[in-house]
């Protein structure tokens, strides 16, 4: 029963769903049930007695979908990025789709070679050298002696690693013997179905762009499916990303922006507070310039580019006056990407004395942030003694919108793309 | 970059049980071990290297344990520590024989447990044949045994053992020996995979075995441990070695081949059936 009949669809996942069980002495126990079950050719544990080809088994003790009902299709030249937290089922997809795993449910078809740039490296053994290593790896991957021996030259080329080659690979820095493992695999992979699990973060810069520049010239002709928690990397090759949540599909889109910002929203913003607690922030509320929606919720959204204002209401000890207010943009990762020091603001007296009362409206001006996740750091410091006494972090949490995601902190449209105008001089 | 007259190959997994045919798997086995031979080549050389590149004495350390277990029964046997009489053979020579061919039934029992322990993040990643990975275990135990039979015909020619032309038959029980060590090994592979009980107890078991089998003394004549003995399946290929070797008689062929029949089809069935359970122990392994 062919299942698609369109030649250029490569990957074909349907239902596909997987148990895992928490507990480990269970989940052996499972495992010898499932041999068995699998031996005798019957259909797989917790399958319902009467139902049809298909159905879908029942969870045991303890059992948890970790990929539930999962379809999809990828065809030649798509390349689909598959993101989400750790824990989501990605990788659980990914050996799937190798064929290392079986799903408890639904099928996967795929058409033409698989491969994958997955356990760079595999068997080497760190007392043979480069070159001897080479062979054992290329021979796991599946090439012949005399494939490898053909191919030598160009591996040892991408490697670059000179006169390490003949050295044995306990004497390699780390990235060096990272290097010979994508060398080979890079080298030797020429599939129509690649699975890329977060192979790119190797080596230095410029070993990454030479990965960068394999991985594009074997994906050209093929499906790639690709898992990564770079989103920049998700941005530059993805033409579709499928967002996963809790083992299910969250989000599946060609719109990388879109994907990435559902992906973003799984990760919520802790707020803390740290100082000596003398001032305290009553409401931060960050909206694009003009708007009238008066909801903090996590879901505000700002346009790359676009003007947006804070709302921030403080209270402070009088005794700490005078204050000044600096403002941070942090990014998902909390890296501060922005500042805005000596913030304008007026503090009155408050109803109860002792105490000052703030209530600004702070134009931020243009957010030419990337694409993502951000959040404001709100930080007091008394002029006089130089102590803080509030520094409050994970405010007004925002996404800023983007189609696409560029590798750099801030980002200036200069080709005089009309929907993204230049900023005034 | 795809051939358009090539028919495009496709592979599809799906949940419920497989549906080929137990012989149509079992001759799938054996082709697979054939297709990877290079790459079972390939692994037992890097393991070979590996093993002694990491040491001073190098190669030497292949042959000091049967050297070493060799001079310590000529030793016990000169002390008449053992007590053991059979006017035509020394008992020395006696020794070597079973342990010669024990060694090769032990190592292919455990080695291919301990290359699965080590492969499993290779396993774990990458789909490829396990039976090649596991094949390097028999070889290995092979080439020890070669090397364990170089040591040994020194001490032959030392007593001046007299040369059988059934001697020829010699590589047939040490390859029968070994071929059932691997059975052992696959049998006991799958619950491995899951428990590491398995390992641990199998360690125990060879240090008791020994003395299961006629390796260090005749099997007895009589009695429930006779009986016991009769029914291992290593007896008989030590006892037709040893008549083999020192009385010229041609005795307990059928048998031997019968136990080495034996042992490769539970090789091949059991070969097959881990490319069944493989997803599942890969799943459960959690790596």
């Amino acid at each position: 029963m062919p299942v698609s009949t369109d030649d250029d669809v490569l990957v074909d996942c349907r239902h596909l769903g997987k148990r895992f069980c928490r507990d480990l002495k269970r989940s052996l126990f499972y495992g010898v049930q499932d041999i068995i079950h699998d031996f005798m050719g019957w259909q797989p544990v917790g399958t319902p007695k009467d139902a049809q080809q298909g159905s879908r088994p029942s969870l045991r003790p303890h059992e948890f979908w970790a990929v539930e009902d999962i379809s999809f299709q990828v065809r030649r030249g798509q390349c689909l990025g598959l993101i989400g937290k750790n824990g989501a089922g990605k990788t659980t997809i990914l050996k799937m789709l190798s064929g290392l795993i079986k799903p408890d449910h639904g099928q996967v078809e795929l058409r033409g070679r698989v491969g994958g740039l997955i356990a760079l490296g595999a068997g080497f053994n760190p007392l043979l050298t480069g070159r001897e290593n080479v062979y054992v790896n290329g021979s796991i991957l599946g090439m012949s002696r005399k494939q490898i021996e053909a191919k030598f030259d160009a591996i040892e080329a991408f490697a670059d690693i000179g006169e390490f080659i003949d050295a044995p690979v306990q004497s390699y820095s780390s990235g060096m013997q990272v290097r010979l493992g994508f060398a080979v695999a890079a080298v030797v992979t020429k599939p129509d179905v690649l699975l890329l699990d977060e192979v790119l973060a190797v080596g230095d810069m410029g070993f990454t762009m030479k990965c960068l520049n394999a991985v594009r010239e074997m994906a050209a002709d093929s499906a790639v499916i690709f898992v990564s928690h770079n989103m920049q990397w998700i941005s530059t090759f993805c033409t579709d990303v499928m967002v996963m949540r809790n083992g299910r599909v969250h989000t599946h889109t060609a719109n990388i922006g879109e994907g990435i910002g559902a992906y973003m929203e799984c990760f919520d913003t802790p707020v803390s507070v740290t100082g000596s607690g003398q001032a305290v922030v009553e409401v931060a509320v960050i909206r694009p310039r003009g708007s009238t929606a008066a909801s903090s919720a996590p879901g505000v959204e700002i346009q790359q580019g676009d003007h947006a204002e804070l709302h921030l209401n403080a209270m402070i000890d009088s005794s700490c006056l005078p204050v000044t207010l600096t403002l941070y943009v942090l990014d998902q990762g909390l890296n501060p990407v922005m500042c805005f020091p000596n913030v304008p603001h007026e503090w009155r007296q408050a109803a109860d004395s002792g105490r000052h009362q703030s209530q600004t409206c702070i134009q931020l001006g243009r957010l030419e942030l990337n694409g993502g996740r951000y959040s404001i750091v709100a930080q007091f410091q008394e002029v006089r003694t130089s102590k803080y006494p509030a520094r409050v972090q994970g405010l007004a949490p925002f996404t800023i919108k983007a189609d696409k995601l560029y590798w750099g902190p801030m980002i200036r449209h200069l080709d005089g793309d009309p929907t993204h105008p230049l900023p005034p001089a | 970059m795809t051939d358009p007259t090539k028919p495009v190959r496709i592979t599809r997994y799906q949940s419920g049980p497989g549906s080929s045919s137990p012989l149509g798997s079992l001759l799938l086995a054996f082709q697979d071990l054939w297709t990877h031979r290079e790459m079972t080549w390939i692994l037992f050389c890097r393991d070979l290297k590996a093993t002694f590149r990491g040491s001073l004495l190098g190669y030497v350390w292949l042959f000091l344990p049967p050297l070493a277990t060799t001079v310590v029964w000529i030793i016990l046997n000169r002390s008449r520590v053992v007590a053991f009489s059979d006017p035509d053979i020394p008992y020395p020579l006696f020794v070597l024989v079973g342990t010669i061919l024990w060694s090769s039934f032990n190592r292919a029992a455990v080695l291919p447990l301990q290359i699965f322990q080590l492969s499993k993040p290779v396993f774990s990643k990458l789909k490829i044949p396990l039976g090649a990975f596991l094949a390097v275990a028999p070889l290995r135990a092979l080439f020890d045994s070669v090397l364990y039979i170089l040591v040994a015909s020194a001490v032959f020619i030392y007593y001046g053992a007299s040369l059988q032309t059934t001697l020829a038959l010699v590589p047939l029980a040490v390859a029968t020996s070994v071929l059932l060590g691997f059975a052992v090994a696959l049998l006991l592979l799958p619950l491995s995979a899951l428990y590491a009980d398995v390992q641990q107890g199998l360690v125990l078991f060879f240090s008791v075995a020994i003395y299961l089998a006629p390796v260090v003394y005749p099997p007895p004549k009589t009695g429930a441990f006779a009986e016991f003995m009769a029914w291992n399946p290593v007896t008989p290929v030590i006892l037709s070695t040893r008549d083999w070797v020192f009385h010229g008689q041609p005795s307990g062929i059928p048998d031997v081949l019968l136990v080495a029949g034996g042992a490769v089809l539970v090789i091949g069935l059991m070969l097959s059936g881990m490319r069944t359970a493989m997803p599942h122990l890969t799943a459960r392994m959690g790596m």
